[in-house]
């Protein structure tokens, strides 16, 4: 009531009962919701302003009727009182109550032997209620863990009931402690965290070691009775399998048992070694948490952390110490003879597994050189794991991906080049996200470049309040920024940018310099022993340019814009045989057909793919790819010859938008001569592409009926079917005789399609089925070889068998007959009868088409 | 009509290898495939009223029994000599140089007219251009359905080429076939 001078002290006797009476009448119902009560004060300790007097003096008149006010019965409902007690006995036995509690406060500083007591185990135990148990219960776990472990049992079992008997006393100490006033409280917690901290540093160390040494002692023994080594063996496996389940068992608690592990990896015994090294492998790939550990920050170790922090912080420090120690240790094992291989495997499934986690630079490193490794099992496997390590980007955000680029890269330039293919292979594993490219020319593109020019006003005051509003906004932003970019857990995409920006050029790098090297005239220099022993003489000439080309092709669309001139300028140098001039030519290792081949496809692709800076005219690898062609023929060596082939044809003719019509047939008319003496696969993709270059150029069909010579070849009157260059050929000036030839080919399919293109001229409308090159090579690659199965249609192809001819007459009885492959050797007997009916065929054809 | 002395020749040479490069040789080498002769000539130059002429052997054999006022062309005529003897290459060889050119670039359809009323061929109208192209190479202007259309020098190289702007001249126009209708009495 005091000190609320507005509110109306109504009792004339100013005694507590009054205001309670008051406000009874305004609550208006009838005892069904108790009113609160205002606190408890003495009478005597009411205070009675000025104000409030003269205020119930002014309102004397309105205050009559607390006289008759029934005060008895008012502070009886109020009270909650039995209707026979009295309201005088209430207030005593109130008084009496409160007497009480303030006698069982304790006072400040007594409790002190209520502080639980810390056991070795770490658990907290009240000393009173239940300490001897507890006590007991815990130190013969303690006792027993070791020989517990022994028997394969996870101490984590034993523990709980231990737990279980110090969490119920640490309940009961609560419960007492709940009347201490707070600061107290949190002092004494303090001070017992730290008691507990140096317990804790003190009990561990004497354990543990007394722990190793003591299985050092029975190692010993052990050693000792068992003079047999396989039994030694057998037993240290037993004991691996113990520390390894017992480990992943409860890490927290065992991860010491990791330090005997890596004794075991330095043990004598080779086999032995390499099974701890291998156990301890797999116990790392699963205890490695799925984050990179971070050593804290001296400002970080500064500050008190939690209970649970500082657990977690201990258990990172201590898993580092050891996985550092193992990889060490790896690194070093590495290099000896023996133990080589256990431990490129080790490194190679921990790259793999764990490519994010700390020290995965010195394992890339410890792996990267092992690509130049003689043995082909290591280079595999080294390979292997760099390829998922490409693969699974996801796994370490794109960052390891960049070190094992750059240090492959640093490689080749060391090696100057000379190295397995398996080098280079590895990046065509690589992957790019085009769209991020894509993306980031957009964002650039719609960035506001010009900005907005501020004018002076008459308010100037007033703008710089906003500005100064602004600069605040534009603050407090930036902060949620940074906070948010720390929160969120996917990097950004220009992180990814970079990161791909990176790999790219280190990519591109080592792919120029190979090419570079490859058109650098080899100089011959000893081999050093070191050299001899990482195979360099089993290398060839260019070993990484295959690789290099196959890469180049891949990422082709890639290559900036800027590059483009150079790179082809290389390739062009290269596709003429790595001849950098006329004159100057290299009796070793010119580039071998297909190689030239693929600088054609290349140059090509990376052309087609920057079509819109500007189209161009790759004549001079037209010229290239003509002459190629020839050699193509005689040069048979790998399986992929063809698909090479076809590719070349599919990217220089088939897809080329322009072609000048000289060249078309320049092309049309080689390409038929090639079919005379191609396989049939091989034919069957140089006739689909002759078909398609005289759909597309309408005047190249003079090829097909010609009347000899004439002005069409645009002032070149004669063919040269040895000319160099397709421009200058004079293919218009001459026919296309091979088709007819062709149309007798033993092939059905290739007769076929031979005679579409003879009657080209004539039909008008030319539904062509859409057969490419390559498809033609897959397709009639398999087929066709089979000639015992009387050339079976592939499924896609409706061949449809022209009338029949004398040869292939002639053939199929041949076949019948004999049953020979194209490979097997011809019986003598045959060639006679075969060679005389050739003679007359072509003499028959001669005379026909001269 | 006369062979050209030595001074001539080299300067009729050097201005065709401008356009044709290492393919000079053919077209001097080149067979001829008209006339009666059982033995098919070459090919050489006549100079005739400062006019030089590119014709088959057969024909300068025959066209000796004009007389040197009567005889008003012979062969194809290549180019003239200027009053200041130097020589120039006009649209009349274009049949000869579009044959063997090395170089060559085409121009976009709305550029043909263009290129056809005597002006340079810019950044835009260019379609395509053989690529490692030099600087001041001669070149031959194609249209798009691959008809030569006349010649000129290449402005630029190829890689200077991607970072023209589109105004920017690429091919400076030296002779065209609109010169047939233009200047159909000069030639």
């Amino acid at each position: 009531m005091p000190g609320r001078p507005g509110r109306p002290s109504p009792a004339k006797n100013m005694s507590d009962d009054g205001g309670r009476r008051k406000r009874k009448q305004r609550g208006g119902g009838a005892g069904t919701k108790l009113p609160p009560l205002p606190p408890q004060i003495e009478d005597d300790e009411i205070e009675i302003s000025d104000e409030d007097l003269e205020f119930v003096q002014q309102h004397k008149d309105y205050a009559g009727f607390m006289v008759n006010l029934d005060s008895k019965s008012i502070s009886r409902q109020v009270l909650g009182l039995k209707p026979d007690e009295d309201v005088e006995a209430y207030y005593e036995k109130r008084a009496s109550r409160g007497n009480e509690a303030s006698t069982t406060k304790p006072a400040p500083g007594e409790p002190v032997e209520d502080l639980p007591v810390k056991t070795l185990s770490g658990d907290l135990h009240y000393r009173k209620a239940s300490s001897g148990d507890a006590v007991d219960a815990t130190s013969i776990s303690l006792e027993d863990r070791r020989t517990l472990v022994r028997k394969g049992v996870t101490i984590h079992t034993d523990d709980v009931p231990a737990k279980e008997a110090t969490e119920s006393a640490e309940q009961v100490t609560e419960g007492k402690e709940k009347k201490k006033s707070k600061l107290e409280r949190r002092k004494e917690l303090k001070a017992l965290k730290r008691k507990e901290r140096e317990e804790k540093k003190l009990a561990e160390r004497p354990e543990r070691e007394s722990k190793f040494a003591s299985i050092a002692e029975q190692d010993m023994e052990e050693l000792e009775e068992f003079v047999d080594t396989q039994q030694r063996r057998s037993d240290m496996r037993a004991r691996m399998a113990e520390i390894g389940t017992s480990l992943l068992a409860d890490p927290d608690n065992n991860l010491g048992s990791l330090k005997e592990l890596q004794e075991m990896c330095l043990d004598r015994d080779e086999s032995t070694s390499q099974l701890a090294m291998l156990s301890s492998m797999t116990v790392f790939k699963d205890l490695i948490p799925g984050y990179r550990i971070r050593p804290p920050t001296e400002k970080e170790l500064d500050m008190i952390v939690s209970k649970e922090v500082k657990r977690v912080r201990d258990f990172e420090s201590a898993l580092l110490r050891h996985y550092q120690a193992y990889v060490q240790f790896l690194v070093k094992s590495a290099k000896s003879k023996s133990k080589r291989l256990t431990a490129l495997r080790c490194i190679c499934t921990l790259l793999e597994a764990v490519p994010h986690f700390n020290y995965r630079d010195s394992l890339l490193k410890t792996i990267v050189p092992r690509l130049m490794a003689s043995d082909d099992e290591i280079c595999k496997m080294s390979a292997n794991a760099i390829t998922s390590l490409f693969n699974n980007f996801g796994k370490h955000s794109g960052e390891a991906t960049v070190e094992a680029v750059q240090l492959i890269a640093d490689l080749v330039k060391l090696r100057n080049c000379q190295l397995r293919p398996e080098a280079v292979q590895v990046f065509l594993a690589l992957s790019f996200d085009e769209d991020l490219v894509r993306s980031s020319t957009l964002a650039a593109a719609g960035q506001p470049t010009s900005k907005v020019n501020e004018k002076k006003s008459k308010r100037e005051e007033k703008k710089e309040k906003k500005a100064k509003k602004r600069e605040l906004a534009a603050k407090l932003r930036k902060e949620v920024k940074s906070d948010f970019k720390e929160a969120a857990v996917l990097p950004e995409v220009r992180e990814y940018r970079k990161q791909q920006t990176l790999t790219l050029s280190s990519v591109f790098e080592t792919y120029f310099r190979v090419l570079k090297t490859s058109l650098m005239p080899r100089v011959q220099r000893e081999l050093t022993e070191d050299e001899e022993k990482a195979g360099v003489k089993l290398l060839g000439p260019r070993p990484l340019l295959g690789a290099s080309l196959e890469g180049l092709a891949k990422y082709a669309h890639l290559i900036n814009v800027d590059f483009m001139g150079d790179l082809l300028d290389v390739l062009r140098a290269l596709a003429s045989g790595g001849k950098v001039s006329e004159d100057e030519e290299f009796s070793e290792g010119t580039t071998s057909v297909w190689e030239r081949l693929q600088c054609c496809i290349i140059a090509f692709k990376i052309v087609k793919n920057n079509m819109d800076a500007l189209n161009i005219d790759l004549r001079e690898f037209y010229v290239r790819f003509y002459n190629l062609l020839f050699e193509a023929i005689f040069v048979r060596e790998e399986e992929k010859s063809g698909e090479i082939l076809a590719q070349a044809l599919h990217a220089m003719l088939w897809d080329g938008r322009h072609t000048d019509m000289q060249r078309a047939a320049a092309f049309v008319k080689r390409l038929s001569t090639l079919a005379l003496h191609l396989e049939s696969a091989e034919a069957m993709a140089a006739l689909v592409t002759v078909r398609h270059l005289l759909v597309r150029y309408k005047k190249c069909r003079n090829i097909l009926e010609n009347d000899g010579g004439g002005t069409v070849g645009g002032g070149i009157s004669t063919y040269s079917p040895e000319g160099d260059d397709p421009d200058l050929s004079g293919a218009l000036s001459t026919i296309l005789w091979e088709s007819s030839l062709l149309a007798e080919h033993c092939n059905p399919h290739i007769a076929t399609i031979a005679s579409t293109i003879l009657t080209m001229n004539n039909s008008n409308s030319l539904v062509l089925p859409t057969l490419t090159p390559s498809d033609a090579i897959r397709d009639y690659r398999s087929v066709l070889t089979r000639v015992e199965d009387g050339y079976s249609k592939p499924k896609r192809k409706k061949a449809r068998r022209s009338g029949k001819q004398p040869l292939s007459d002639f053939m199929s009885s041949l076949q019948e007959k004999y049953d020979f492959t194209e490979t097997a050797e011809v019986p003598q007997d045959l060639v006679k009868p075969v060679e005389k009916f050739l003679t007359s065929h072509f003499k028959v054809m001669k005379a026909l088409y001269s | 009509m006369r062979p050209l002395d030595e001074d001539e020749t080299t300067q009729v040479l050097e201005k065709l290898h401008k356009f044709v490069g290492s393919n000079l040789k053919h077209l001097i080498e080149r067979q001829a495939t008209e006339g009666l002769d059982s033995k098919p000539g070459g090919y050489c130059f006549r100079l005739h009223k400062q006019r030089v002429y590119y014709v088959s052997e057969s024909l300068v054999r025959r066209a000796t029994n004009i007389s040197r006022e009567k005889l008003c062309a012979l062969g194809t005529c290549i180019g003239k000599f200027t009053k200041s003897s130097k020589f120039k290459l006009v649209v009349t060889c274009l049949d000869l140089l579009a044959a063997h050119a090395k170089y060559k670039i085409w121009v976009k359809p709305s550029a043909e007219m263009s290129f056809l009323y005597g002006n340079h061929v810019l950044k835009s109208g260019l379609a395509r251009i053989t690529d490692n192209t030099p600087q001041y190479q001669g070149v031959v202007v194609y249209s798009m359905s691959d008809i030569p259309l006349g010649f000129g020098l290449a402005a630029k190289s190829t890689q200077d080429c991607r970072k023209l702007d589109p105004t920017d001249i690429v091919t400076l126009h030296q002779s065209d076939i609109g010169e047939y209708l233009r200047m159909e009495d000069e030639l």
